[in-house]
């Protein structure tokens, strides 16, 4: 059994006391905790092992938490998820250093899960998305999971995962381990094999103009779309500046999209993998997306944020996930929300996360927290994606 | 080539091309406008929904001290900032603020003292509008962009701030002056509210233990009092019946309505102690007059002071309790008794006013010059009066929203003016039955 608390207090020890007040198993066996970034981190772990001393506590800093009791992003929220039952208790992986090489510290991890999964297992992926807090540098998911994959080397899971970060303006972003409070680190949360996971990526995504080829590119930053600065092609579309003088605000305004399969098939916002814009920069005309992953010569798209569209997905991919939910057998519903579709920064007039709280079946508890970026199946294997909500729904096999 | 249909082709897609790019760089900023619209909205929704929740906060029972802390939560929550702190100036006009709530800032940021050296009304900075220098406000959140609101009435102080400047975080402005000082202005609100609060809990908790000790002190007086007083109501009751003289049943139904109001006290004191609330009905002023004067026609007598009465000539309603008012008028005439030697005489008018309420002057007249061991005047009132019957009567004409005032014109002359307000003052319908008294 697992049972998930939610509060917000300006207090730390007042919303763990909240959080804690919810649950009543004296001693989890693990405790899944989403913190919001203006809370002091190691107070806000103290307190959680005060409330469950001998308990592990994974998790960290996220701009958000999303329960069926609330959610919000104001930065003081915190979302607790209590694990009870030993045979769906996922064992925590931990492994610190993505500030010496994101692939290297994905691929040790790897390699930790490796040895412990069984072929088939779902693992839960949370690492600190922020590299350098303050200057929009951050840990590439795409690099984590690449040297993840290495690191497993062949061994299948189904991975889902989120980016931690403290605020929606990528500020920091820190992780639990179990015990403390670590920056640069990741974990990964290993089920037993008795614990499956079904998984709806809702979107948001359209694409607004014809296929360009990045003609060069240099890890996540691209100089030229057709042979024309990045910049002055994006520019040109948005019929505005970005990026202000220091080219340091976040653009969210667009995104680029790479479409999967058959390019001249009909829209269909599964085959697209989309990339934030972080920065700009204006003397190199380039910009700069949240994930390297695009390579040279690959055809993208100009993707415009469609808040009608995502709102509809949410719906329809709720009511997918709904329909998969066997109540006999469901154990908890994992929302990794990206914090750019929040109202305040989407300007949606809806909250799509109310939407997935109002709509998913509540037989089923729900942890959810807004993140920096989402991982998720995709064509057969997981990679990061941008401006999604990955909703993965936990069930006994 | 115009004919060649490859040439063609291509033309035709390059049409297709830059009008798709087109549409969809319009569709783009469409959505970014309305997305715009959506967020500058929502910003523009943030102080009514803070004044909603502040005054939703007030109503719970939190205190002043404990309010600060909550209402920066909704601030925080409302502005989507990074860092925020109320702050206050100690003592107020020094420009030395201590920040007495934060949010975003570390716990030792509570016991440091800001100097803000005159610390202006309202503040901001943006990317686009930097200070030159470093202003002192910057050093309460340590961040770059703030947006402060400062009171000079009470030296309270409210600044948010944020790291960057975004899509969340846009670049703060003039406009956000309405923000940040309506928010402001909604915590001192609140905060008043809760002192006021806590000062009328205060004083109720005082009133209470005045009125237990009260009411310990007068069931014990009642007890003693009881037993002789029950022995002169049989004497009076004989005497009533031998006599059978007017004087003799007025002091008889007297005796009865001490007994009673002796045996409640003994019975319930806290009742008796505690002020009685207000039993409003509409009555015939003149006969609560001439009630009260029945009341104290034996004390006059004895007195040797000699009662004058006048009423209007067409008879006025009051809006009051009976019980009160008979009182009241009652402490009001011997009061001025008090005041009279014997050989004097006591006028008592009852008029309406032009403004439509009530008037009811008493006030006496002296036979001669002052006896010289009659009680002299201190600050308006002898010491031979009953200053607690004039109290009463002070409390009383207050709670029917009215006006008492005495008057000692310095030659030994004691006015009362009693003032009804017009709300509680009408005319007597002569065709139908009188108020009753």
């Amino acid at each position: 059994m697992i049972q998930v608390a939610y509060a917000r207090h300006f207090e730390a020890a007042r919303v763990v006391r909240l959080c804690a007040g919810q649950i009543d198993a004296p001693q989890p066996r693990l405790v899944l905790a989403f913190c919001g970034g203006k809370h002091a981190p190691d107070e806000v772990l103290a307190q959680l092992r005060s409330a469950w001393p001998d308990t592990p506590v994974v998790g960290g800093s996220a701009a958000g938490a999303i329960g069926y009791d609330g959610f919000g992003y104001s930065g003081l929220e915190l979302i607790v998820a209590a694990f009870n039952d030993p045979d769906i208790t996922p064992r925590a992986l931990i492994e610190t250093g993505l500030d010496n090489g994101d692939f290297a510290a994905g691929e040790r991890l790897g390699r930790q899960v490796a040895a412990a999964a069984r072929p088939g297992a779902t693992v839960l992926l949370l690492f600190d998305s922020v590299a350098v807090p303050g200057q929009f540098q951050l840990h590439h998911a795409s690099s984590i999971v690449e040297g993840f994959e290495a690191g497993l080397q062949g061994l299948p899971v189904q991975l889902i995962g989120g980016g931690l970060l403290t605020d929606m303006n990528l500020s920091d972003g820190w992780l639990f381990d179990g015990a403390q409070v670590r920056k640069h680190a990741a974990a990964a949360l290993v089920f037993p094999s008795t614990v499956a996971a079904s998984t709806v990526v809702l979107h948001g995504c359209r694409p607004v103009s014809t296929f360009m080829e990045i003609t060069r590119i240099d890890g996540a930053e691209v100089f030229e779309l057709d042979h024309e600065p990045a910049l002055t092609v994006i520019e040109r579309m948005l019929g505005t500046t970005l990026g202000g003088g220091e080219g340091h605000d976040l653009s969210l305004l667009a995104t680029l999209g790479q479409k999967h399969g058959d390019p001249f098939a009909p829209y269909n916002e599964d085959d697209y993998v989309n990339r934030l814009i972080l920065t700009s920069n204006r003397a190199q005309g380039s910009i700069t997306l949240f994930e390297p992953d695009f390579r040279a010569g690959a055809k993208v798209q100009i993707m415009s944020r469609d808040n009608s569209l995502m709102l509809q997905s949410v719906r329809d991919g709720v009511a997918r996930a709904n329909a998969g939910i066997d109540p006999a057998t469901a154990l908890l519903n994992i929302y990794i929300d990206c914090a750019g579709r929040a109202s305040a920064r989407s300007g949606a007039h809806l909250e799509e996360a109310e939407l997935v709280v109002k709509n998913l079946n509540r037989s089923v508890p729900l942890i959810g927290f807004y993140s920096g970026v989402e991982i998720a199946p995709f064509e057969g294997y997981s990679r990061p994606l941008d401006w999604t909500g990955v909703l993965a729904t936990l069930r006994r096999n | 080539m115009a004919g060649d249909p490859a040439s063609s082709l291509e033309r035709e897609l390059n049409y297709y091309r830059r009008e798709c790019n087109d549409l969809g760089a319009r569709l783009l900023r469409l959505q970014e406008e309305q997305s715009q619209a959506f967020r500058e909205a929502r910003r523009s929704r943030t102080l009514v929904k803070l004044l909603r929740e502040a005054y939703r906060l007030g109503d719970v029972g939190t205190s002043a001290r404990d309010v600060g802390g909550p209402m920066l939560e909704l601030v925080v929550d409302n502005a989507l900032c990074d860092r925020a702190a109320f702050l206050r100036e100690e003592p107020c006009g020094s420009g030395q603020f201590l920040i007495v709530h934060a949010i975003g800032l570390p716990a030792s940021a509570l016991t440091a003292v800001v100097a803000v050296a005159s610390p202006p009304s309202f503040f901001y900075t943006s990317s686009r509008e930097r200070e030159e220098g470093a202003h002192p406000v910057l050093a309460v959140l340590d961040v770059p962009f703030v947006l402060w609101a400062y009171d000079r009435a009470t030296g309270h102080a409210l600044v948010i701030g944020n790291r960057s400047e975004g899509n969340v975080n846009r670049p703060f402005e003039v406009g956000d002056q309405e923000l940040i000082e309506g928010a402001l202005s909604i915590y001192l609100d609140v905060l008043n509210r809760k002192h006021a609060e806590a000062q009328l809990r205060q004083a109720k908790q005082m009133a209470e233990t005045a009125i237990a000790a009260k009411a310990a002190s007068l069931h014990a007086l009642a007890e003693a009092v009881q037993r002789p007083l029950e022995a002169i109501a049989s004497l009076v009751v004989r005497l009533a019946e031998k006599h059978q003289s007017a004087c003799a049943v007025e002091v008889q139904r007297h005796a009865a309505e001490i007994q009673a109001i002796v045996a409640r006290a003994v019975e319930a004191p806290d009742e008796v102690a505690a002020p009685a609330p207000l039993s409003l009905e509409w009555l015939a002023a003149d006969d609560v007059v001439r009630a009260a004067l029945r009341t104290t026609y034996a004390d006059c007598l004895r007195r040797g002071v000699e009662v004058n009465a006048r009423m209007p000539r067409r008879p006025i309603a009051m809006l009051a309790d009976q019980q009160h008012m008979r009182d009241a008028v009652h402490n009001l005439i011997l009061g001025v008794l008090d005041m009279t030697p014997s050989g004097g005489t006591i006028r008592v008018e009852l008029s309406r006013r032009g403004d439509g309420g009530m008037e009811l002057f008493i006030c006496n007249r002296l036979p001669g010059p002052l006896p010289p061991d009659f009680p002299g005047t201190v600050e308006g009132v002898r010491p031979g009066a009953d200053v607690s019957a004039l109290v009463f009567a002070r409390k009383a004409v207050d709670a029917h929203g009215g006006t008492l005032i005495f008057e000692d014109t310095g030659n030994g002359l004691s006015q009362a003016r009693m003032l009804l307000p017009p709300d509680n003052i009408r005319d007597i319908d002569l065709t139908t039955t009188r108020p009753r008294n």
